[in-house]
C-alpha cells in the first residue's frame, strides 16, 4: 500500500514536471487537456491499487522446556534458553489480479527457527479455466492434511504448533509444479478436489541431510457442510534420501514413499473438534509411521481452552527392508520414531485478526526411540514438557 | 492491553445492543428477480459461489470492521462470529484461494452502490432501505 502510494505520488510528480514542460512548448495542450490527462493516470493507478492486494501475517512467540539442554525435532527445536525465536515467524502476500482469468499470488515467509530467511512459501499464476475449475503453475503448498496449507499461519490455527506426530513427519510441504482445484457440490456438501504434480528438495534436520521428492503426487478431496468438514488425501512421491544413522544405512535414491491421510473438523461455533490420521509408508530401512491425533476445543466467547493428544507409532518394525551392515536395535533407535503429546492450551481471540495463545505440552511414551527429535539433540529424560506462549496476527 | 480490553468491552456491547434493536435487510438491485434465502446469501458472501441462483455473476459488498450492520448480519445470516469469519477468510486469502468481498464503510455507500449495479448484493440496517433497491431477506 504505501509502495503504492509512493509510486502514485512519483507518477503524479512525473506528470505535473512534464505539464511544466508543455506550458512553455509552442504547440502546449491545454490546462483542461493536462487536468484530463491527469485524471486518467489517476484512475489507472487506482485500477492497479484494487488489482494489488497485499495481505499478512505474523506470530511473536516464546517458548521454554524442562530439558537442561538444547533439543532438535522436525519443527526447528528449541534452545537451552527461554527461547523467543524459533516457533516465531512472519509472511507478507501480494495477490495480483491480472486478468479475469489469472491471479498471481506471491508469498514470502520469514522463520526464526531458519535465521528468518526470506523464502517464497506460494509463487504461482492461477488460470481459473472455468468457476468450478483453477489451474495453479508455479510454488505451492501440498495439502497433505487438513491445515497442510496454512500451516505458517498461527491465526488461522487453534493451536501455536500444530500436532507434530502427523505435521511433522513430512518435511516441508511446499513444492514446485502444476496444480489443479475443483469444486462441485454432492447434495448440501460443498466439495473441493485437489491435486499437484510437483517435485520438492529440502533439508531435513531428523535425516540430516537433504532430501530430494520427485515425481509428487498428491489428490485430497475435501467436503464441507454445515459444521463439519471430512476430507482424504493419497499421495505417492519417489524420494532421494541420503546415508542414515552416521552412514550405517547408504543413501537410497528413488525410495517409493506414500502418505494416506483422513480428516474431520467440527466446528459449530462453540464446539471445535478436530481429527487427523495419516499412514506413512516408505520402502528401505525407514520406518514406516502412523500417526493421529483428536483434539477438542470450547468456545466460552472468546476465550477457547482445548486439549490434544497425539500420537505417532512405527508401523512395520521387524519388517523392515533392509539388509545393511547394521541391524536391530542399534538401527531402529536411530530410525523408528514413538511419542505421544499431550496439550493442554487456551487460545484468546483478543480482536478480530489478534489472538493470544498458551500452551503446554507433555511429550512422552518414547519407547526407547529417539521419537520426532535428532539423535543427537533428543531429550535427555523420558519425558519433556514444554510450554509456549505465542501472539498472533492477521492483515 | 488495556485499551483492548476496552475494545472488546465495547465491541461485546454493541453487538448486544444490536442484536436486540436492529434488523438487518439484504439487498439487491430492484431489476434482480432471484429468490435470495439465508444460505444463498451465506454462500455468496463466503465466495462459496459467485453467481445468483439464476446464473447472473453476483458481487457481495461487505460492510468495514466496527460497523453494527457488519456484526449484526455475520451473526444472523452467515452464523459466524467475527473471529471465525477473520480465521475463515485467512484461510482462503493466504492459501491463494480468494480475497473477501470489497467493504465500504456504511449503508449509504452499498445502497449508491446496489442501487446502480444489476450484479452487486449488500445489506443495510433495515431502516436505511428504499425504493432504489430491492430487500430480497431480512433477519433476524
Amino acid at each position: 500500500m504505501i509502495q503504492n502510494k509512493l509510486f502514485r505520488f512519483s507518477a503524479t510528480a512525473a506528470l505535473a514536471s512534464t505539464a511544466f514542460a508543455f506550458v512553455y512548448a509552442d504547440n502546449s495542450p491545454s490546462y483542461q487537456e493536462l487536468q484530463s490527462r491527469l485524471d486518467s493516470l489517476e484512475n489507472r493507478l487506482d485500477d492497479t491499487e484494487s488489482n494489488l492486494k497485499i495481505n499478512g501475517f505474523f506470530s511473536a512467540s516464546f517458548a521454554t522446556h524442562d530439558d537442561d539442554m538444547a533439543v532438535t525435532d522436525s519443527w526447528g527445536g528449541l534452545s537451552d534458553k527461554n527461547d523467543f525465536r524459533s516457533l516465531s515467524n512472519l509472511g507478507i502476500q501480494m495477490t495480483y489480479t491480472i486478468n479475469d482469468y489469472m491471479t498471481m499470488v506471491t508469498q514470502l515467509a520469514a522463520r526464526g527457527h531458519e535465521d528468518w530467511d526470506v523464502e517464497a512459501e506460494w509463487a504461482f499464476v492461477a488460470y481459473e479455466v472455468s468457476d468450478a475449475l483453477t489451474l495453479r503453475f508455479g510454488r505451492q503448498k501440498a495439502p497433505l492434511y487438513l491445515l497442510s496449507e496454512y500451516i505458517e499461519v498461527g491465526y488461522a490455527m487453534p493451536w501455536i504448533t500444530a500436532p507434530d506426530e502427523v505435521y511433522g513427519i513430512t518435511g516441508d510441504s511446499t513444492y514446485d509444479g502444476i496444480g489443479a482445484l475443483y469444486t462441485f457440490s454432492i447434495g448440501d456438501w460443498d466439495t473441493t478436489l485437489q491435486a499437484l504434480l510437483a517435485n520438492n528438495s529440502f533439508f531435513s534436520a531428523n535425516v540430516g541431510g537433504t532430501v530430494d521428492l520427485n515425481d509428487f503426487v498428491t489428490v485430497s478431496l475435501t467436503g464441507e457442510y454445515d459444521s463439519w468438514t471430512l476430507r482424504a488425501g493419497y499421495s505417492l512421491v519417489s524420494g532421494d534420501i541420503p546415508a542414515l544413522a552416521g552412514g550405517a544405512v547408504p543413501a537410497n535414491p528413488e525410495t517409493d514413499i506414500s502418505y494416506v491421510s483422513l480428516g474431520a473438523k467440527y466446528d459449530d461455533g462453540e464446539w471445535l473438534v478436530m481429527s487427523e490420521m495419516v499412514e506413512l509408508s516408505i520402502d528401505g530401512a525407514m520406518a514406516d509411521v502412523k500417526s493421529s491425533y483428536l483434539m477438542v476445543g470450547y468456545r466460552f466467547g472468546d476465550l477457547m481452552p482445548h486439549f490434544t493428544w497425539s500420537k505417532m507409532q512405527n508401523n512395520d518394525a521387524g519388517d523392515r527392508d533392509f539388509a545393511g551392515p547394521v541391524v536391530g536395535p542399534m538401527l531402529d533407535a536411530a530410525l523408528v520414531e514413538e511419542q505421544t503429546t499431550y496439550t493442554v492450551g487456551v487460545r484468546w481471540d483478543l480482536m478480530p485478526g489478534t489472538a493470544a495463545k498458551f500452551e503446554v505440552s507433555h511429550i512422552t511414551d518414547f519407547e526407547g526411540t529417539k521419537g520426532q527429535f535428532v539423535a543427537t539433540a533428543q531429550p535427555s529424560h523420558s519425558s519433556l514438557d514444554i510450554i509456549k506462549f505465542s501472539l498472533d496476527s492477521v492483515f | 492491553m488495556k485499551s483492548s480490553i476496552k475494545h472488546i468491552a465495547i465491541a461485546t456491547l454493541l453487538t448486544v445492543s444490536t442484536g436486540v434493536l436492529a434488523e438487518i435487510s439484504v439487498i439487491v438491485h430492484p431489476s434482480n428477480g432471484d429468490a435470495i434465502n439465508a444460505k444463498i446469501a451465506s454462500k455468496l458472501f463466503l465466495g462459496k459461489s459467485r453467481k445468483f441462483p439464476g446464473g447472473n455473476e453476483a458481487v457481495p459488498i461487505e460492510q468495514a470492521e466496527g460497523s453494527s450492520s457488519r456484526a449484526e448480519f455475520h451473526q444472523s445470516v452467515i452464523k459466524k462470529s467475527s473471529a471465525q469469519l477473520k480465521s475463515y477468510w485467512s484461510r482462503i486469502v493466504f492459501t491463494g484461494k480468494g480475497q473477501p468481498p470489497k467493504e465500504v464503510d456504511s449503508d449509504a455507500e452499498v445502497i449508491d452502490l446496489v442501487s446502480q449495479n444489476p450484479s452487486m448484493i449488500g445489506y443495510i440496517d433495515s431502516s436505511a432501505a428504499n425504493d432504489s433497491v430491492k430487500v430480497v431477506l431480512t433477519a433476524p
